[in-house]
């Protein structure tokens, strides 16, 4: 590499004149540096990805190490920056030390972030999940970022909460388990009522009496509220879907206020906190809850939307939807109305509940179970309209939060729609079969009323219980077949060692499917009857797939079959919270350097951060070199694709060129360059239209972003290739990947060289790594010496001939354009080997069988 | 039969947690313990087939555990996993019989087959 700079500075001051030389020297020196150190630490972020991913038993060493080596990387990048910039942007240092520092937090452990003890639901400042709970930061955030209606209302943050358990001692007056045992009932309920019992301490006291002064300034109605936890889980509480309390129509007044943020926390320490820890190594103790206190939305229709129909078809969404409040559909309590619609926003399939009772805002407070009115009954509480408006802001979400959302909505009474909560969509665990072959056709089937909503596929077989009161529950054997009228929080307890569960009322989006897929037990919800039905029937085998039968008796060689696999390490506790440390670390949110956030204060982790600096650092280089004929000077290349290359030539890179400011294929004179350059446009190897994605890539593109065709034209300014007669510096991003080529060739073998690194893509991470392994294929059989490390691929070259390298040069071309929407169609892995010989024999055609399918 | 029992030792928390869960998966009745003392207490109740410990940590460690195991309990096997990758721990460990030794972070798919192996040879 030295011997490079060196070429490389002597080839600058040959062919420089005038001042602005050196300065340009030293310009591209920096930004290199600039890159190979991001490059640096896009491998380690990559590697801890990989590490964090599941597949690794690692330690809080580990973590630290990588942290620290990480941030001494963007540190070291950032000083370069700054100079190569002229110190253009002074607050990318301040945003990268914020964003570092909550990572430190966060792995110590403390609950970092801001000392406010409430904060208001429309507060402009830093609003995390560390501080709001991971309920309410991705509402502030979408009110925000999208301008979506939410309540209005304000927070008591982790640190209100700190300081009552502070000012309580709660934790010294309670003896709690050492050594990671979990607690015991007497323990958890002596905690709850601690809590409970607790005094306000002055300082939160006197900021929730200004809050709740300033809340009933500004609303209007009843001005009642809805008080909800919180928790700073980092998944969105996704976990504990249901478990802690939320207490509505709550008076505006402090009394009852105080009253509401008790029960609320106490909640933390319910029997079923004692199942999660036994179950996933949950510690409630180690939880600080965030509680909301937003206004009360007097729904005309509410319920949930999921972005991603768990039940197919792919592209579609489902809703559930009931009159009056929601907590009808989420409780499961009424045969909801469902509606499946299409990205358009189409209802494609409806089935409109008998919703024979609804839940609505008492006078005083608290809410109730009231029959609905006959004439509303089979009425669709959701206007196509609506479920229209409703799949749009769905969409909206999905693509702002970047992952299938299960969203909380209600329309008001004047007709505006309220989004209550928005949070990651868990997807049901994706089953084993249940062969034709299993199915006894002569074992005596169970007929239901309806045919019932399946939210966890599986068989197995149990004696029959059906419980009809809560405390019941705690009498369920061990394997039984548990069967309910409908949901309630209390079944967490019992959900651990049953092996199904049937339900008369229900939908596919309610906490208790929630909770079937977390547990995975099979379950089947809104069959109409089966408390009914299966009164006294003995033991039932139950098959749940898209088929599902309830069979009386025991069906040999059935149970078990088509069942999840059990849990695995993503459910842990402790691991979700040392992986979240990772949503400050890997995702991309700055994608489009068009946007307005496209800038310090919109980064939001240290990817963003490389990001911002790559494109900026890019920016700068091109300005320094300034545009026109002059050397050196920035030009656009036109080529027959749209590769959108900005080319600058530092000494004998270009011809002469005859129009100021934009290059030709012809006019390159870098050999290097040229060579590729051929590749790249040889016929047949770029593919101009776009791969669709699948579901499924659409799916795991939680770090990454979604849409990898909107931005590729606008984005294409952002590649840059900096020239001289010899030699290329390429960087590349075209969708969600990065190439960086840098290459030097001359008569002398010695000199020659060839760096190429590929990294990323939009696809899920199998496909990607199939595109891996046909990149790395590729390029051994050319001789080069690889290294892959997670979803990234280095390769090199060296000491070949002028000839060897141009020949090479010019398949690396191709290969760039071959492989640039490659991941999108590589469906198993014999397509690996299908491409890889396809690409060798000169065949570049794509085709997606996914697509045919 | 019977489910092959494995002890997993290790002082944080998270990395039992994890090999608890990746190890039940494949059929294993699996222990585990933030420390050595409560751990040895335990293999005078029960036979175990396996024991993954972790090398450095607080109070009696890893090298200490391998030698109380292999001299108590000559047919369990052990398992050492370290923060601290470094040669001289892993020839003393060697030479103290362990069955496998793994740099954190550990692989759980190598972890498993190593295991998979101790069972074979000793069955």
């Amino acid at each position: 590499m030295r011997r490079f700079i060196h070429t490389m500075r002597s080839l600058v001051r040959r062919s420089f004149r005038g001042r602005s030389r050196e300065e340009f020297e030293t310009l591209f020196l920096r930004f290199r540096r600039i890159m190979k150190s991001n490059t640096r630490s896009l491998e380690v972020i990559t590697e801890m990805g990989d590490i964090l991913g599941g597949d690794y038993l690692f330690d809080i060493q580990y973590v630290t190490r990588a942290h620290e080596g990480l941030a001494s990387l963007i540190e070291e990048s950032l000083g370069q920056f700054d100079e190569l910039t002229g110190g253009e942007y002074p607050e990318l240092l301040g945003r990268f030390q914020e964003i570092d520092s909550t990572i430190s937090d966060l792995m110590a452990g403390n609950i970092g972030a801001g000392s406010a003890l409430v904060v208001a639901m429309e507060s402009e400042g830093t609003a995390t999940s560390m501080m709001v709970g991971g309920k309410m930061a991705p509402l502030i955030d979408l009110r925000r970022s999208l301008r979506l209606a939410v309540p209005e209302g304000f927070i008591v943050t982790t640190q209100g909460f700190n300081e009552y358990l502070r000012h309580n001692r709660i934790f010294e007056n309670v003896s709690l388990p050492k050594d990671g045992r979990p607690l015991s009932d007497p323990v958890i309920e002596e905690l709850s009522e601690e809590i409970m019992h607790g005094e306000m301490p002055p300082l939160l006291h006197t900021a929730l009496e200004r809050a709740l002064k300033r809340f009933l300034s500004r609303c209007r109605g009843a001005c009642s509220l809805a008080v909800r936890s919180s928790a700073d889980s980092e998944d969105g509480d996704h976990a504990f879907a249901g478990q802690y309390r939320t207490v509505l129509n709550v008076p505006p007044d402090i009394r009852s206020l105080e009253l509401a943020y008790r029960k609320v926390i106490a909640s933390l320490f319910t029997s079923s906190a004692a199942v999660y820890q036994q179950r996933f190594g949950y510690d409630p103790t180690r939880i600080r809850m965030a509680v909301g206190c937003l206004a009360m939305v007097d729904a005309v229709s509410s319920g949930v939307l999921y972005t991603a129909n768990p039940a197919g078809p792919d592209g579609t969404m489902a809703i559930n939807a009931s009159w009056g409040l929601g907590t009808a559909v989420v409780d499961g309590i009424v045969d909801a109305d469902q509606f499946i619609v299409d990205r358009s926003g189409k209802i494609i399939d409806q089935h409109i509940g008998g919703k024979a009772v609804m839940m609505l805002r008492q006078s005083g407070a608290g809410i109730s179970e009231a029959p609905t009115p006959v004439a509303m009954r089979n009425k669709p509480s959701l206007s196509p309209e609506q479920a229209g408006e409703l799949v749009r802001a769905g969409a909206l979400l999905e693509g702002h939060f970047r992952m299938p959302q299960d969203i909380e909505w209600a329309f008001d009474d004047t007709g505006r729609l309220i989004i209550l909560q928005s949070r990651p969509l868990r997807l049901p665990a994706s089953p084993g079969t249940i062969t034709a072959a299993d199915r006894k056709a002569d074992a005596p089937k169970i007929q239901f009323r309806d045919a019932g909503i399946v939210v966890q596929r599986g068989a197995a077989s149990g004696p029959v219980y059906v419980v009809k009161q809560d405390r019941q529950l705690g009498e369920v054997p061990a394997g039984a077949v548990l069967v309910v009228k409908h949901d309630s929080p209390n079944l967490t307890r019992v959900m651990a060692t049953v092996a199904a569960i049937i339900t008369d009322a229900g939908s596919l989006t309610s906490h208790l499917a929630s909770l079937a897929r977390e547990f995975r037990v099979p379950t089947l919800v809104n069959t109409g009857d089966a408390s009914r039905i299966l009164e006294g029937q003995r033991e039932v085998t139950v098959a749940l797939d898209d088929l599902p039968v309830v069979y009386a008796g025991r069906v040999g060689g059935l149970a078990g079959k088509g069942s999840a696999p059990s849990q695995d390490v993503d459910d842990l506790f402790e691991f979700r919270r040392k992986r979240a440390l990772l949503r400050y670390i890997a995702p991309l949110n700055l994608v489009d350097p068009f946007r307005d956030d496209f800038s310090p204060k919109g980064c939001r982790t240290l990817h963003d951060i490389l990001r911002f600096m790559h494109e900026k650092a890019v920016a700068a280089l091109v300005d320094a070199a300034g545009f026109g004929r002059r050397s050196p000077g920035a030009v656009k290349l036109e080529l027959s694709i749209p590769a959108g290359i900005t080319v600058i030539d530092i000494g004998g890179g270009l011809e002469t060129l005859k129009n100021a400011g934009s290059a030709a294929q012809e006019d390159i004179a870098s050999l290097p360059f040229k060579a590729l350059i051929r590749g790249m446009v040889y016929p047949g190897a770029w593919r101009s239209e776009a791969v669709p994605l699948s579901v499924n890539d659409f799916l795991t593109s939680m770090f990454r972003a979604p849409d990898l065709n909107a931005e590729s034209d606008r984005q294409a300014g952002a590649n840059i290739a900096i020239l001289s007669k010899e030699y290329v510096n390429l960087h590349i991003k075209f969708g969600y990947h990065y190439t960086i080529l840098d290459s030097y060739v001359s008569d002398t073998p010695r000199s020659n060289h060839i760096y190429f690194r590929f990294a990323g893509g939009a696809t899920d991470v199998t496909k990607r790594s199939r595109r891996l392994q046909v990149i790395a294929a590729l390029l051994e059989s050319d001789g080069f010496a690889i290294n892959t490390k997670g979803d990234m691929i280095i390769a090199r070259l060296s000491n070949r001939t002028r000839e060897d390298m141009m020949a090479v040069l010019e398949r690396v071309g191709r290969l760039v354009s071959f492989t640039r929407q490659l991941d999108a169609v590589l469906q198993d892995d014999d397509d690996v080997t299908k491409y890889t010989e396809h690409f060798l024999r000169g065949e570049y055609e794509l085709t997606d069988r996914a697509a045919q399918r | 039969m019977d489910k092959k029992r494995i002890m997993v030792i290790d002082d944080e928390k998270i990395v039992g947690d994890m090999a608890k869960m990746s190890l039940e998966q494949e059929g294993y009745d699996v222990e585990t313990f933030l420390n050595a003392e409560p751990a040895l207490a335990r293999l005078k109740e029960r036979a175990f087939d396996v024991v993954v410990t972790d090398y450095k940590m607080k109070g009696i460690d890893g090298m200490e555990v391998l030698r109380m195991v292999k001299k108590e309990y000559p047919a369990t096997t052990v398992i050492m996993i370290t923060a601290f990758a470094n040669l001289d721990a892993a020839i003393e460990a060697l030479r103290g019989d362990v069955h496998d030794f793994f740099p954190k972070p550990v692989k759980i798919k190598e972890l498993k087959a190593s295991i998979r192996r101790a069972l074979e040879k000793v069955s």
